[in-house]
């Protein structure tokens, strides 16, 4: 054989070794992408049912009434049985959903998106009434004071957010022209537009006031807080930031957190006097908290490097708490003393309410969360904040990507919001004895 | 017959040496990797501030292993499966040398690290585009701007140093920007890193003529353009909380869609700056389209479409969004396959 031809083989064999090895590391790379992309896909909550608004007398109305689950033609529906342990209490969209005080007593008040319409749920017989059918269109997000005051949040004209106060107004109960009760009449809701809002606002535990951002004149924002009718304005603090998240607690306290992104370092304070930021939590990334109303402890999440990990800040002390979630699907149990002074002595036990993804995909949680690429499947646990123990309360029986959870004032219920398709669900917390194991 | 009488030697050597290459460098890499590595949460504490330690190994069961931690030379925490302690910073401003001994059983490792206090929280964001209700951070990305903010604890006779006694000095990699420096100046609006890029944004802060003084630093990475597809509902407006993925089924015959161009240098989607270029099965949508698009008003054939998106930003040809999707139509529903019923049109005609 001469130089030339072994050299020609030999520079074959290399070539052919190359393409195998290379070929062979093409296949295991295109494997983890598409796994990747498959699952992302997966989650982000396509094949989960989707609202349907197929009524037999098409309107609006009978619409709402028949994904209430209730009478279309009357405002009270009696269901005749209570409703099960995990309750989908509405499939069409709302923009949020809380307990509320009533005279009546306790029940769950929720927006829907698509008319702005609020409706109150008793939790235990499962009967719903719409209080109120004046038409606001397109409602994102809302809220509640604790004695039934509502929030709205929504995009005007020019596209930009803005913030709607109001109050249910109860319907006359004698119809006008006829002279009769009627069962049909609802109530309206009355209240004002105001300001260009940022995605953040919170409102007072303890009555009806509100906080948010706005444009300050030099460039910044400023913390405004006003009352529910817009008088007794007031700036609680100035910053140079946009993305804030704000959290009122009892006794006029008011948290700001930042906005959070994976791996970015996030920063939480308390809005002392004169707007000075008092440090809760700083350089943690992917912060997102959720303070005890009375700041006794603060529930954080973090996010760094396609992890998210939980923990419990309690004084000075930090406990981690055994699961892999983001706090914002976190609530805590109610406290005994809801007006509990800043002196007052600490409780001993911090309990609180987690959903926890049963899959975590990879990459940048929190970012793809937020966005709306990412749904997850969450089970509920309860956790014991003092010391990091934590005990499943239910298996994930539906596809069920928890936001916006709230608990009812005796601690037996919680609300909470499908993410995947901002349908309404209640669940009663499991007594010991029944948990699922 | 034997195998070398099968293939060639020279492609069994080769074979064998590059399997012992790729084990070199494997071998290589997981050596480059500390055996235990501890974290501290915040990451740069004030002075007198807890902090939670934590441990973590790729290599090492730490569940099972002796654990000791030390602070300034003193053991603080120690026992099987302590992977985290808690310390506190000292208030005198002093940096605290921590140490961790692991003792496997087997084999002791260490790892340790020492913690500076700072006075000074260093908060950034960017002021690009994100949608309305969006809860997650706005990224830097240019030509978007980075604004950040330095919130200084420097105390005088216990009370804080107000921000307009302050002196603020503001540098990205190292170049010092004095437009945005000055007296009080404790925020600043800074160029975001250019694509692929990271920038390192420094604040130094001083007053009374250097008695107090202090610095804190960042490293931002600028995002990745990405533009996001939903539906925009009549009803329910745009569905920001799905992202539509990259083959979907609606019902209907047709549908509206608005994208979402993540932290574009905008404030509005629609603004002017974008250039977007739809295309509908590789033809370009004809006329003024932007955020927005009505899928049954570009195509009246098939119910299968390749929806193609490009935006470029006018004032920066680096910014790039791209997006593709297979949108088909189904009488039944929503979903792959069209597995779930139409919500506007079943039962109320």
């Amino acid at each position: 054989m001469t130089p030339t031809a072994s050299l020609i083989k030999y520079l074959i064999s290399v070539v052919v070794v190359a393409a195998i090895l290379g070929l062979g590391g093409w296949y295991l790379y295109l494997r983890t992408q598409s796994g990747g992309v498959r699952s992302e896909e997966e989650g982000r909550g396509f094949g989960i049912e989707t609202p349907s608004f197929t009524g037999s007398a098409g309107n609006t109305y009978e619409n709402i009434q028949q994904f209430v689950s209730g009478n279309p033609l009357q405002n009270k529906a009696a269901r005749g049985a209570p409703p099960p342990q995990l309750w989908h209490v509405t499939f069409n969209p709302v923009a949020g959903a809380d307990f509320v005080q009533t005279s009546d007593g306790e029940e769950l008040y929720f927006v829907e998106r698509a008319s702005g319409n609020v409706f109150a749920a008793d939790i235990l017989s499962g009967e719903i009434e719409r209080l109120t059918n004046t038409l606001i269109p397109k409602v994102y997000k809302a809220a509640f004071s604790q004695d039934g005051g509502v929030v709205f949040h929504t995009l005007n004209q020019y596209g930009r957010m803005t913030l709607f106060t109001g109050v249910v107004v109860p319907p006359t109960q004698t119809d006008e022209v006829t002279g009769s009760e009627s069962l049909t009449q609802v109530g309206a809701l009355e209240g004002q537009f105001f300001g260009a809002a940022t995605p953040s606002f919170a409102v007072d535990p303890d009555a009806r006031h509100i906080v948010y951002l706005r444009r300050s004149p030099d460039n910044g924002w400023v913390g405004v807080r006003r009352a529910w009718d817009g008088t007794g304005e007031k700036t609680l603090f100035e910053t140079g930031m946009y993305g804030w998240r704000m959290y009122w607690l009892h006794d006029d306290r008011l948290v700001v957190s930042q906005s959070a992104a994976d791996n970015v370092p996030g920063y939480a304070y308390e809005v002392g006097k004169g707007g000075v930021l008092k440090p809760l939590l700083r350089d943690i990334p992917g912060l997102v908290i959720a303070p005890r109303l009375d700041l006794q402890s603060i529930l954080f999440s973090s996010s760094k490097d396609g992890s998210l990990a939980l923990f419990a800040k309690n004084g000075d002390t930090i406990v981690p708490i055994p699961l892999k979630t983001v706090a914002d699907k976190c609530v805590w149990a109610p406290i005994p003393d809801a007006n509990l002074p800043r002196d007052a002595k600490p409780t001993k036990t911090l309990i609180a309410y987690c959903a926890v993804p049963q899959e975590l995909a990879k990459g940048d949680i929190l970012n793809n969360w937020y966005k709306g690429r990412y749904h997850t499947v969450d089970a509920w646990w309860r956790v014991d904040a003092s010391t990091g123990v934590v005990e499943q309360l239910t298996l994930p029986s539906e596809a069920i990507d928890v936001e916006n959870p709230s608990i009812n004032k005796s601690g037996t219920a919680l609300s909470f919001m499908n993410y995947s398709d901002k349908s309404l669900w209640v669940l009663q917390i499991p007594a010991p004895d029944t948990r699922s194991q | 017959m034997s195998i070398s009488a099968l293939v060639p030697r020279r492609v069994i050597a080769l074979l064998l040496l590059s399997i012992v290459t790729l084990g070199y460098f494997g071998f290589a890499q997981a050596q480059q990797k500390k055996a235990v590595v501890i974290s501290v949460i915040p990451a740069h504490p004030h002075p007198g501030e807890h902090v939670l330690l934590s441990a973590t190994s790729e290599t090492l069961d730490l569940e099972n292993a002796e654990l000791t931690w030390k602070a300034a030379g003193k053991v603080v925490s120690e026992g099987s499966g302590m992977v985290f302690a808690t310390v506190a910073i000292p208030s005198s401003g002093q940096s605290l040398d921590v140490t961790l001994e692991v003792d496997t059983g087997s084999s002791r490792e260490e790892a340790s690290l020492t913690i500076k206090p700072v006075l000074i929280d260093l908060l950034y964001e960017s002021d690009s585009y994100t949608p309305p209700f969006f809860l997650g951070r706005a990224l830097a990305l240019s030509p978007a701007r980075v604004r950040v903010q330095a919130i200084p604890y420097f105390r005088r006779g216990g009370s804080l140093i107000p921000i307009d006694q302050l002196d603020f000095t503001w540098r990205v990699n190292s170049t010092k920007v004095a437009s945005v420096s000055g007296r009080g100046k404790s925020v600043a609006l800074l160029p975001s890193p250019s694509l692929f890029a990271t920038d390192r944004i420094s604040v130094e802060v001083s007053a009374d003529g250097g008695a107090y003084s202090d610095s804190a630093s960042v490293q931002i990475s600028a995002a990745q353009p990405l533009v996001t597809l939903h539906q925009d509902h009549p009803l329910f407006g745009v569905l920001y909380h799905q992202s539509l993925p990259s083959a979907f089924s609606l019902p209907g015959a047709d549908a509206s869609f608005a994208a979402v161009p993540y932290f574009a240098a905008v404030s509005m989607p629609d603004d002017i700056a974008l250039r977007y270029v739809w295309s509908v099965n590789n033809k370009p949508v004809e006329g003024e389209v932007r955020d927005k698009m009505d899928l049954a008003q570009q195509q009246d054939a098939g119910s299968e479409f390749l929806v193609s998106l490009d935006i470029t930003h006018t004032a920066d040809y680096t910014y790039n969004a791209t997006g593709k999707w297979n949108v088909s139509f189904s009488s039944s529903g929503y979903g792959p396959g069209g597995s779930i019923p139409d919500p506007f049109r079943g039962g109320q005609q």
